[in-house]
């Protein structure tokens, strides 16, 4: 027991740093010429496959911690992605845990779901917010890309990373 | 501890519920707080900027040179051609260059016979481009100079050539240039020969809208696009670019600074930007302003 105790441990200091270099990696001054699509944000592919697979590793406060940090460098404007983000893993994580055993592609099918759902939600908030609205055809390349993307964050998690879940048995 | 009770109950309590609740209304009123007072939030963003940067720059710095390499590598395939290509635009840069030694020699004998002086306070600061604005929404870069080299918001940052963008946001050792291409930048210019004012508006595409044009007749494709330094935005006469038409018809500025690859920013000195401490009274009064302009022309 005290084992898993240590090991949730140290995977949740592992979500910190790989959160830290993914931020890192955007910050790098690559890209100064506005592009007409966007790449994944992998930051979200991150916490949603974690979050399906191990909720313990991935705790609520951690997630917000890290993505509001993420908001404040990367010019977003600070709180709302955070939120989203949070609010989204929240059910992902219940869905994983009422399902017992959880095909690859009801994961995905609920990914795309989560993910699109963000990207309305965000629309939706700035307008409300006034706020100027990214143009519509990077924000959707970001999200298709992102979808895209996930099944290759969730293969590295489950087989490079070891983030798997618990089987009934095991406990 | 979580042996024989099965997961399912572990992340449906009502008190991880709660705290969820409570963290996504807490993260929502940041949110509000930065839509209601956007400044002072800000400040904290460039705080936390000027916190975490130097921290990450071992890390930032040869992952960048590694990948600037890389790209690097990719056009030595292009060598020959690349080379060929330098030696015609070197010819043609000779005969430009003597041109503009004797335009230089005649201008300053023609200053000398003004007893003109050159206005001391044009100087620049140099600075590196530490990181870019990190997301696709938005276009700014970050330079290694900050309030403790004098930076001040809302001077111009330019690389050799032309304008690339406007200080907003110090900190104490880093400071953020938004670029024009950036949807937030909106910048007045006029339109050289034609002296039409203008605004360079950025929306988030490599080649920023001009709007907002009087009589767009007057002016054509190719034009030249300085900064008009009107309402004490930015000194006037910067290079911007120059006019093009896109396929709706629209016209926009082709910049002349170079974003491919921005490295090394100059920031122009210019002490006469107007400090807005008092944000109270950020709104001028018609009359201050045409008290304000009256006086203008008696001040050169």
């Amino acid at each position: 027991m005290s084992d898993r105790g240590y090991n949730t441990w140290v995977y949740r200091i592992s979500f910190v740093f790989l959160g830290l270099a993914l931020i890192v990696l955007q910050l790098l001054p690559l890209q100064t010429i506005p592009q007409t699509w966007a790449g994944p944000d992998v930051m979200m592919c991150l916490v949603f496959a974690w979050s399906v697979r191990r909720p313990d590793y991935v705790p609520t406060l951690l997630i917000a911690a890290v993505i509001l940090l993420e908001d404040f460098l990367i010019q977003r404007p600070p709180g709302l992605h955070a939120a989203l983000i949070v609010g989204t893993s929240f059910w992902l994580k219940s869905k994983a845990n009422t399902a017992d055993d959880q095909t690859i592609t009801g994961e995905i099918v609920q990914i795309t779901i989560a993910v699109l759902g963000v990207l309305l939600a965000t629309r939706l908030m700035l307008a409300l917010a006034l706020l100027p609205l990214p143009s519509l055809s990077v924000h959707f390349a970001q999200a298709l890309s992102t979808i895209i993307f996930y099944p290759v964050m969730a293969l590295t998690s489950a087989f490079v990373l070891n983030v798997k879940p618990i089987k009934q048995s095991e406990t | 501890m979580a042996q024989n009770r099965p997961q399912t109950n572990d992340y449906l309590s009502p008190l991880k519920q709660l705290l969820a609740g409570v963290v996504i209304l807490f993260l929502i009123v940041i949110f509000i707080v930065w839509r209601i007072d956007s400044p002072r939030v800000e400040r904290f963003r460039v705080m936390l900027m000027d916190r975490f940067l130097p921290n990450s720059e071992w890390a930032m710095a040869p992952l960048t040179r590694t990948v600037n390499v890389i790209q690097d590598f990719q056009s030595y395939q292009s060598l020959y051609d690349q080379n060929q290509q330098l030696r015609r635009e070197l010819q043609q840069m000779k005969s430009w260059k003597e041109a503009a030694l004797q335009l230089e020699q005649e201008n300053a004998r023609l200053l000398d016979l003004n007893k003109l002086q050159l206005d001391a306070q044009l100087t620049w600061i140099s600075g590196i481009v530490r990181t870019d604005s990190g997301s696709p929404f938005r276009q700014s870069v970050l330079l290694n100079v900050g309030g403790q080299d004098g930076i001040q918001n809302g001077w111009a940052a330019m690389d050799g050539l032309g304008l690339v963008g406007r200080i907003a946001g110090v900190g104490e050792r880093t400071s953020r240039v938004i670029l024009l291409t950036d949807p937030y930048s909106q910048i007045p210019a006029v339109i050289q020969p034609s002296r039409e004012n203008a605004l360079v508006v950025g929306d988030n595409t490599s080649d920023p809208l001009v709007d907002f044009i009087e009589n767009a007749d007057l002016v054509r494709a190719g034009d030249r696009i300085v900064t008009s330094g009107n309402g004490g935005v930015l000194p006037p006469g910067l290079l911007i670019g120059q006019l093009v038409v896109d396929p709706n018809g629209r016209l926009r500025a082709r910049l002349s600074a170079d974003y491919e690859r921005l490295e090394y920013l100059r920031v122009l000195r210019d002490y006469s930007v107007v400090e807005i401490s008092d944000t109270q009274n950020v709104l001028m009064s018609v009359e201050d302003l045409q008290h304000q302009q009256a006086e203008e022309p008696k001040d050169e």
